[in-house]
């Protein structure tokens, strides 16, 4: 059975200037005990992927697909069910964490009244079970009197990871988990996601922009770009031959920490607007494969057995 | 950090010290460099309608009599030792102590002023507070209207369209003062009964004049509350939506209390229409009689227990905030 099935999903925000096309029938799927990395730039629609899932981002929103989770069809939920869900099925690991809990009460009185929104438990229980929660992000127990202002930024996104878990949800959705991280604490956040997932018995979806930070713990990856999904695969295909021009373009931007100053392969050009409507590929202006084909046709879609968006896909 | 909490409150207290200090040698320094004299404004000139005549030596004893031909800064730390001992002198009109008549009528004040913050705080951060959360929507645009229309009101005309329409053709409610005159009490409970019917209109005139601020600020600020992320991790965690309001609410209500009380100074002069118009025996009338009456150590002493009494609010503030926001303080 799969934990989280999106089918078709598309979802457009209707606004004063225009209707933004930010997702575009996307197919994504993730089984039990998975990990599975979203990797795209800025403005691609990962995060509003992760939204739409626990519908967070209702307003303007303009929705169509299907989005199961344990086989249950979350698109025609009521709220009340919805909410049910978050926090308690679904975790969720934002994007800036900074800021991510109220800064007046303190950290533990969070936790409980995360705990109080989902079940009926004891109060010793709670304490216990958020202790041994703080305890495996390693951090100490004690410190839950304190306010969320007197950690520090590692420190906050691991109480963020523990607050996910808390109630250990089948599916965890980390959005940017690393991103405002510098890059030792990025691997270890990294990798105590992957510790925590394993031995909470969970599956995560990772998104990212940073393909070569996230790559590392996923068992499968799948490639956003404008909206849609270019190239998805297992994470030896997708690192080792990768064949969406997009995808080798990502892999190629790497940049080595290295003493001496290095020329980086980035991608030319800017991702294509939201609002407008392309009847061809949507990288052709950055591809340099590109050729009359992909500006007359769409490729084909990322969906069922075809795993990679491209005109080209099978012929070299 | 509850020693860093105190070192602020005293901190804070120390400057509404100094605050108060300043506005007592304004009160002081201010009429002394006005043009004319004591004697002058007491008996008139030589040109006013009934001249007292005095001759310069009961004059000059006159003056001695009351300090008046000290220097200056002796007359200071005499106007500054007698306030300390409560004493601002007598008033002309009534010819008892000021601090008599002032502490007969603050015990109304404090029951309008009060009862009309505390109605107008509720209810402004309620409505604020709802209508940020269903922004843009009907609730929202309507209230959106109705509370600027409110505060454009002056509170006179409302007081008298209330005496009017509530008081005089429905005859619901008592249209002036605070008590019925010469009523005999069965007890206490017809006492409070009196009273509170008494209250109502001015105190809702007052409430009305005050709410309209309160709510647009709270709005406000709950708006921008609601952008922040912790509001959308409270959502993502599944909490209801009961609980994130609190959250909200929250961190609205250190702002909010701060305006509240920023504003008391608005409030009394609300106070001083709302009072007159109701005839109600607080300090509002009285500044306002004692002003038509030129009733000058009245009026002095009126504005510095008023002045004092905000200043109170404000600090009262400040500590309420600083239990509330433990970073308060701490930069």
């Amino acid at each position: 059975m799969q934990v989280l099935k999106i089918q078709g999903l598309t979802v457009d925000f209707s606004t004063k200037a225009g209707i933004h096309h930010v997702l575009k029938n996307v197919d994504l799927s993730i089984g039990k005990g998975e990990i599975v990395g979203l990797i795209g730039e800025s403005g691609s629609g990962k995060s509003t992927l992760a939204m739409t899932v626990l519908d967070l981002n209702s307003r303007n929103r303009i929705v169509s697909g299907s989005i199961r989770f344990m086989d249950e069809e979350l698109m025609t939920l009521d709220k009340e069910k919805i909410r049910k869900i978050r926090g308690s099925h679904i975790g969720f690991v934002p994007q800036s964490s900074m800021n991510a809990l109220n800064p007046l009460m303190r950290v533990k009185r969070q936790f409980v009244e995360t705990i109080k929104s989902h079940t009926d438990m004891p109060l010793q229980q709670m304490v216990e079970l958020i202790a041994r929660t703080l305890a495996m992000v390693s951090i100490d127990p004690a410190r839950g009197d304190s306010f969320f202002y007197e950690f520090s930024g590692g420190q906050r996104q691991r109480l963020m990871i523990a607050l996910s878990m808390l109630l250990s949800p089948e599916l965890i959705i980390a959005d940017e988990p690393t991103t405002a991280l510098d890059a030792t604490v990025q691997s270890k956040i990294i990798d105590l996601l992957k510790n925590m997932v394993l031995q909470k018995h969970t599956s995560m979806l990772v998104i990212s922009h940073d393909l070569h930070t996230i790559s590392r713990v996923c068992d499968r990856i799948y490639i956003m770009y404008a909206g849609k999904i270019v190239e998805t695969g297992t994470r030896e295909e997708i690192l080792t031959r990768p064949r969406h021009p997009y995808t080798q373009k990502l892999l190629s931007s790497r940049l080595s920490l290295m003493a001496e100053p290095v020329k980086v392969n980035g991608i030319p050009g800017n991702p294509p607007s939201v609002l407008k409507e392309y009847f061809g590929c949507s990288f052709l202006e950055r591809c340099d494969r590109a050729s009359l084909v992909c500006k007359t046709e769409k490729p084909p879609e990322c969906i069922g057995n075809v795993k990679v968006a491209c005109h080209f896909e099978g012929e070299s | 950090m509850d020693g860093k909490r105190w070192g602020h409150i005293i901190s804070r207290g120390l400057e509404y010290v100094l605050t108060f200090f300043l506005i007592l040698a304004i009160n002081f320094f201010l009429p002394r460099v006005m043009p004319g004299g004591p004697l002058l404004s007491i008996l008139g000139s030589q040109s006013s309608d009934l001249p007292v005549v005095i001759d310069e030596e009961t004059k000059y004893k006159l003056m001695d009599y009351y300090h008046l031909n000290d220097p200056l800064h002796v007359q200071f730390i005499h106007y500054l030792m007698d306030a300390a001992h409560l004493d601002f002198g007598y008033s002309i009109f009534y010819n008892v102590p000021v601090v008599d008549i002032i502490l007969g009528r603050l015990p109304w004040t404090f029951l309008l002023m009060g009862t009309a913050l505390v109605v107008s705080t509720f209810f402004g951060i309620w409505l604020g507070l709802e209508s940020a959360w269903n922004r843009g929507n009907k609730l929202d645009n309507l209230l959106l209207v109705i509370m600027p229309t409110l505060r454009s009101v002056p509170a006179f005309f409302l007081g008298a369209l209330m005496i009017f329409l509530l008081g005089y053709k429905m005859g619901l409610f008592p249209v002036s003062g605070a008590v019925t005159p010469y009523m005999d009490y069965g007890g206490i409970a017809d006492r409070i009964k009196d009273i509170l019917s008494h209250l109502i209109l001015p105190m809702f005139c007052l409430a009305a004049f005050e709410m309209p601020g309160t709510y647009l600020l709270v709005r406000n600020v709950c708006v921008q509350q609601l952008e922040r992320p912790y509001v959308l991790m409270a959502t993502a965690r599944g909490l209801k939506d009961r609980s994130i309001k609190k959250h909200v609410l929250i961190n609205s209500i250190v702002p909010a209390v701060n305006q509240i009380a920023a504003m008391l100074g608005f409030m009394v002069a609300g106070a001083v229409f709302v009072e007159t118009v109701f005839a109600y025996p607080g300090m509002g009338m009285l500044v306002y009689n004692s002003f038509i009456e030129r009733d000058y150590p009245l009026l002095q002493g009126a504005f510095i227990f008023m002045s004092l009494c905000v200043l109170a609010c404000n600090y009262a503030a400040d500590i309420i905030c600083s239990y509330i926001d433990g970073r308060t303080g701490q930069e």
